[in-house]
């Protein structure tokens, strides 16, 4: 048995997890398609034609699909949460790195897939039902939701705000690594705390958070800042966000990583 | 095999350690007997050698690895039978086909002569629908046909019908070989007794007695005796005292391992003195 | 034949083999179970078994034929009658005849009560 990381023993690990979890997962997927279409459905009253208001059901899907995805992640590790789970996680031979990659491949990308089947299917579900619903035609013609994403960046673009080199692509930039680093956050959480996860993980950030937002305060009350210097500094504080999110991607994912190298069957935790 | 080197662990809040400075060395092609009565902390030591716990101290090699890297080399080497475990809500025959793979020395064959020892033949049953006792029997078949080196069980034999502790016993005599060691962790002694090579006897963070059952057998006589001058230990029976004498090396009687523990427990200086020459 | 049934395990196994020998139940070049099998079936550890026929093997019992197993020696009953006598004859002998001497019986009392349990057995 090698000791390096194996694509073999990765797929073994993959098989194993939907074999013995079909179940949740299909129910799962159900009804976040029926969710997700009926939300569709609601929100198609605001749709007079796919350029008015059809981008209105893309935001929102998107928007939802960053909330979605962190619950997704918090789900993740499950075995984690008893003691039983824990002996058959940790003495499965596969490296750590295989079993921490299968979690984030199924709960991250393999939520991502299932997520973008139900936005596709609940389309074609909402082209039929929607217009009965609402009693307008309009509701029913079919709308490319995934095209809407790159309208995304076009949308930010302000005259204003540009010229303060503040592009569209740099604020969907930092919404998507915005997204990305949450995730990697909410898998350290899982690897954390495999219990609560989601309430946890969300509290802790939250709390980060404000200890950040206090922080600003102090550092903006005490340093004079006049908006002329806020408008120069843009840009640059822009980039800057951009790094801290890519550092914090990486450092929340290796640290999710080490951490679960390091987990016990027993663990005297304090929280 | 594994080498248990100078471990020392403890829980968090207690400042007593189970385990002070304790070594051990398990040899290939030996049946452990891994005694104690409840809590005295022998699913610990299980944790502990198959890397699900970390050492405050010392540390634990299987073949010169330490399992606490939890290497894929060494995790298909070893299988443990926890005393609880949960099966998925799938067939037998899905969770061999998902589990399998992963240990390289798995045999079918073995896995099938085990079941049908136990008298559980059906591939098809779902495995949520046993009983404990079932359930015990058909992961305890797949652990052995995983036929790795170091197999270790805890209370292997807690939920069994007594039909089927006589079933285990003749699978693990039957299975054994001088490549494989497997230790049976538990409190009820008279379940396993005919089929140890080794006992190791714990309480109270000590190892009471660490000796094979030849070495018992040179250094310790058991019998059914009136007479207790000179006993390291007797308890009254039915049949007159059972006691415990040292062995002047004239006779070998039969290892009552049931006693040996009792004796153990209740006068362990005087035990381990007998065993002090070694 | 056995006052306690406290002898080690493996000579309580080596014992069984020996009955059957003498009972006629294993034939003279017949095969016996492999050391595994024969463990399985009395759920004993095998190097216990190992002793066991070790022991036997020792005294001649039984053979070893590399790859093939062990079998019975041709002259095993012999040599099974042999070490019983001896055994009986031996300790377990010298048991009974210090309970006897305890309580104060006489040579000529034991002789008339083994005569006498002789005649009825043979009837």
């Amino acid at each position: 048995m090698k000791d390096s990381f194996s694509i073999s023993r990765f797929w073994l690990l993959l098989r194993k997890d939907f074999v013995e979890n079909k179940t949740a997962l299909v129910i799962g997927s159900f009804a976040l398609f029926a969710a997700m279409s009926l939300l569709m459905i609601i929100l198609s009253i605001f749709i007079d034609s796919p350029d008015k208001g059809g981008c209105l059901i893309g935001y929102v899907l998107e928007y939802l699909f960053g909330i979605g995805c962190a619950i997704s992640v918090s789900l993740s590790f499950s075995p984690m949460r008893t003691k039983q789970g824990r002996i058959s996680m940790f003495t499965l031979p596969a490296t750590t790195l295989e079993k921490y990659l299968e979690q984030i491949v199924v709960y991250i990308f393999g939520f991502a897939a299932v997520y973008a089947v139900c936005v596709e299917l609940g389309e074609l579900v909402r082209c039929v039902i929607a217009p009965l619903v609402w009693g307008k035609e309009s509701a029913g013609i079919y709308i490319n939701h995934f095209a809407v994403l790159g309208t995304i960046k076009d949308a930010f673009n302000d005259i204003h705000l540009v010229e303060m080199g503040i592009t569209g692509s740099k604020i969907f930039t930092i919404c998507v690594l915005g997204v990305i680093a949450d995730l990697g956050i909410f898998t350290l959480g899982a690897v954390l705390w495999p219990k609560f996860s989601f309430i946890k993980t969300y509290a802790a950030t939250y709390m980060i958070g404000i200890v950040f937002f206090i922080a600003f305060i102090v550092v903006a009350s005490v340093v004079d800042i006049t908006e002329p210097m806020i408008e120069t500094l843009f840009s640059e504080l822009l980039i800057v966000i951009i790094v801290l999110q890519v550092l914090i991607a990486v450092a929340a994912f290796v640290a999710g990583y080490y951490l679960l190298k390091r987990k016990n069957v027993i663990h005297p935790t304090v929280f | 095999m594994l080498k248990v080197k100078n471990l020392t662990y403890g829980y968090r809040k207690s400042a007593t350690k189970i385990f002070n400075n304790f070594s051990l060395e398990l040899e290939p092609g030996r049946v452990y007997g891994l005694l104690g009565r409840n809590g005295a902390g022998k699913s610990t030591l299980i944790y502990l050698m198959t890397g699900l716990l970390t050492p405050e101290s010392g540390d634990v090699e299987y073949e010169g690895v330490d399992v606490r890297e939890r290497r894929p080399s060494t995790l298909s080497n070893v299988f443990i039978v926890p005393e609880e475990f949960e099966l998925p809500a799938i067939s037998l025959k899905q969770y061999v086909a998902i589990n399998a793979p992963f240990y390289p020395n798995f045999s079918y064959d073995d896995l099938r002569s085990y079941l049908g020892v136990f008298e559980m033949n059906d591939e098809t049953v779902n495995l949520k629908s046993l009983s404990m006792g079932q359930k015990k029997k058909v992961f305890m078949s797949f652990a052995l046909a995983t036929n790795t080196r170091l197999l270790l069980m805890d209370e292997p034999t807690n939920g069994l019908d007594i039909p089927s502790k006589s079933q285990f016993r003749k699978i693990i005599a039957r299975c054994m070989n001088d490549d494989r060691t497997i230790v049976l962790s538990t409190h009820q002694v008279r379940d396993v007794d005919s089929i140890l090579d080794h006992v190791l006897i714990i309480d109270n963070s000590r190892t009471l007695l660490n000796a094979s059952i030849g070495e018992i057998g040179s250094r310790l006589a058991f019998e059914v005796s009136s007479n207790v001058d000179g006993a390291l230990y007797w308890q009254p029976t039915i049949n007159g005292n059972m006691v415990v004498f040292p062995n002047d090396g004239t006779k070998e009687t039969m290892v009552d391992i049931e006693m040996l523990f009792n004796a153990v427990l209740m006068a362990p200086e005087r035990i381990a003195a007998m065993f002090a020459g070694k | 034949m056995n006052f306690k049934e406290n002898r080690p395990i493996y000579m309580q196994i080596a014992d069984r083999i020996a009955d059957e020998v003498l009972s006629g139940a294993l034939q003279a070049d017949s095969r016996i179970p492999s050391v595994r099998e024969y463990a399985a079936t009395v759920e004993v550890n095998a190097n216990t078994v190992v002793r066991s026929y070790d022991y036997l093997q020792q005294k001649g019992v039984i053979y070893n034929r590399r790859g093939l197993g062990y079998f019975v020696a041709p002259d095993a009953v012999k040599i099974v009658h042999d070490i019983r006598r001896e055994q009986l004859l031996g300790d377990e002998l010298k048991q009974v005849m210090r309970q006897l001497a305890s309580i104060g019986i006489s040579p000529d009392e034991l002789k008339e009560i083994y005569a006498n349990y002789l005649k009825s057995n043979n009837e």
